[in-house]
């Protein structure tokens, strides 16, 4: 055996982009804990899959060895970003850069999303859920993925980065469609038809926004510095749709996912209902482990090393499973159970090390103000089974098309999702509530 | 000292392991019970803030944690060692130490 073939010895057909990975997940995770939680696959011409948890912890903070570059133009090592196979012409914002260019944006984001930063924008947050239960209250049935987590994280993203309020599903539909597809499959195309259009208008805006400061995260990073320039539209562009891309499809996600679940397990919705001062973080969380909506990232070895046991090469590739270490019995006893109060849930469905979600504190205020809200306005809602349409694969985002649900119809509270989200524009506006947390630290007020 | 938590252990080339019982000690006046977070490797989860607020402060910047005092007050003790087994990056570690 030569020493390649050696170093590569542990080998699975891995291949996330199918419906049978998504079908079979449980079973291929749980073989490739047992016999490989390291391993070499031959699929999207060869790369590493890391799905044990311990594997996937130190391999992801292994900063100095993992390069996330996606070096479009081949000025650089020619590195193909964090997805595998490589997709698309655009590199994916600081998701995809390394340090420092990686760090500095970070540092210009992260007074808009820090904890502090975000808790000032519940009020929003909750008029938006309450708007979107209030068009179906009255009449039983809602999609809870077309008419409530589709909505909310859209517009709130929106709102955050300055964007105007009301043009939410102009990018929501493209941003959803791109992640619910096979890299081969026609969505593709019409994607890139939607992706022009919204490109369109999210390239106006920031050089509208160049001209005339608007609070928000588009003006952040257009008046950014980084690494001693001032960034070009395209990158400004990729930066501005992985800003969007994190914001909208994950939380969509996650809700969707926990409300079928709790759906189907009614004595456990009750209890959260009723115990949710004690038991809401800890479901969040729990929620987050099991249904991992960002699967995973890829990565690029930058230099020969041995990290857990294997050799890498440099310019080899790496998938990190997040959603795989998350079933890992080694550090959550029980793995493939849901179990609310769950402790020492150290899961990584944020990532880990340097390129943690930047947005995750935004994502779980979002899921709690939904949840909370379901909870108390359609207590007793049943989603119908034959409705629900989950991706088909799960290879890029872990989510649901729709999620019809029916309950007993209920009174409105106030007026409906665009009196509402108009508004918002205007709270937003006159507040200026999309300033980071260093400019304005006060919530929002909710004027009647 | 005996310190908990991995980032510790491993500095002390002991074999981490999250979820250390201190009750053992809890009780005994002349040992105190400290927190650490580590600033490098805490990357701002916020998960010890949630679990254990009384013992976790967040940057209102860019959201890391750091201990709001260095030692954990009676009746905590448990929730700090959650906070432990909890944080993703393994960045906190608590130790007992002889008072005075």
């Amino acid at each position: 055996m030569n020493a390649d073939a050696n170093r590569k010895k542990n080998r699975y057909h891995f291949d996330r982009h199918t419906p049978e990975y998504r079908h079979q997940f449980e079973t291929i995770t749980a073989e490739m804990h047992a016999q490989c939680p390291i391993a070499w696959t031959d699929t999207y011409d060869g790369h590493w899959v890391a799905a044990g948890a311990r594997e996937v912890f130190e391999l992801a903070r292994s900063a100095a060895y993992m390069s996330s570059d996606h070096d479009i133009e081949g000025k650089r090592r020619g590195y193909k970003g964090i997805t595998i196979p490589p997709m698309g012409m655009i590199q994916n914002g600081f998701v995809e850069m390394d340090p420092p260019e990686q760090r500095q944006y970070r540092q210009v984001l992260n007074p808009y999303l820090s904890p502090a930063a975000v808790a000032r924008w519940i009020p929003v947050v909750s008029e938006l859920v309450r708007a979107c239960l209030d068009e179906k209250i009255e009449t039983g049935r809602i999609d809870f993925v077309d008419d409530l987590a589709n909505v909310v994280p859209a517009v709130l993203t929106l709102a955050m980065m300055g964007l105007p309020l009301r043009k939410w599903s102009v990018y929501s539909e493209p941003m959803h469609a791109g992640v619910d597809a096979r890299p081969d499959s026609p969505e593709r195309a019409l994607l890139h038809e939607r992706a022009v259009e919204m490109g369109n208008d999210l390239f106006a805006h920031i050089g509208q926004i160049r001209e005339a400061p608007r609070p928000g995260m588009v003006d952040a990073v257009v008046r950014a510095t980084i690494n001693g320039k001032t960034p070009d539209d395209m990158e400004l562009f990729g930066v501005l749709l992985l800003i969007m891309g994190g914001g909208f499809d994950t939380t969509t996600a996650l809700t969707a996912h926990s409300l079928e679940w709790l759906s189907e397990h009614p004595d456990q919705r009750e209890r959260l209902s009723r115990e949710r001062e004690t038991l809401l973080d800890s479901a969040t969380e729990e929620f987050l482990r099991f249904y991992s909506p960002a699967p995973g990232t890829a990565r690029t070895i930058s230099a020969d090393c041995e990290i857990v046991g294997t050799q890498f090469r440099e310019g080899e590739r790496l998938w990190l499973s997040f959603a795989m270490a998350n079933r890992d019995p080694s550090l959550f006893p029980d793995p493939n159970r849901i179990d609310l109060a769950r402790t020492g849930n150290r899961h990584h469905s944020f990532g880990l090390g340097i390129h943690r979600c930047i947005g995750s504190n935004v994502a779980r205020m979002e899921f709690k103000q939904i949840l909370t809200a379901v909870l108390d306005r359609m207590p007793d809602f049943r989603c119908d089974p034959e409705g629900a349409v989950h991706y088909e694969t799960i290879g890029v985002i872990q989510g649901m098309r729709h999620l019809p649900a029916t309950f007993t119809p209920g009174p409105r509270l106030g007026p409906g999702l665009d009196e509402t989200i108009a508004r918002m524009q205007h709270i937003c506006d006159e507040q200026r509530l999309a300033e980071p947390v260093t400019i304005r630290t006060t919530k929002a007020e909710i004027v009647h | 000292m005996r310190y908990h938590g991995s980032a510790a252990e491993r500095a002390l080339g002991r074999v981490p392991q999250g979820g250390v019982r201190l009750s053992r000690l809890i009780g005994q006046e002349e040992l105190s019970v400290k927190v650490y977070v580590d600033p490098e490797r805490c990357q701002g989860h916020t998960l010890c803030a949630m679990i254990a607020p009384k013992l976790f402060q967040l940057d209102d910047i860019d959201g890391r944690s750091s201990p709001i005092r260095d030692n954990v007050p009676a009746g905590q003790e448990a929730k700090a060692i959650e906070a432990v087994r909890s944080c993703p990056e393994q960045a906190i570690y608590v130790s007992e130490e002889v008072a005075g």
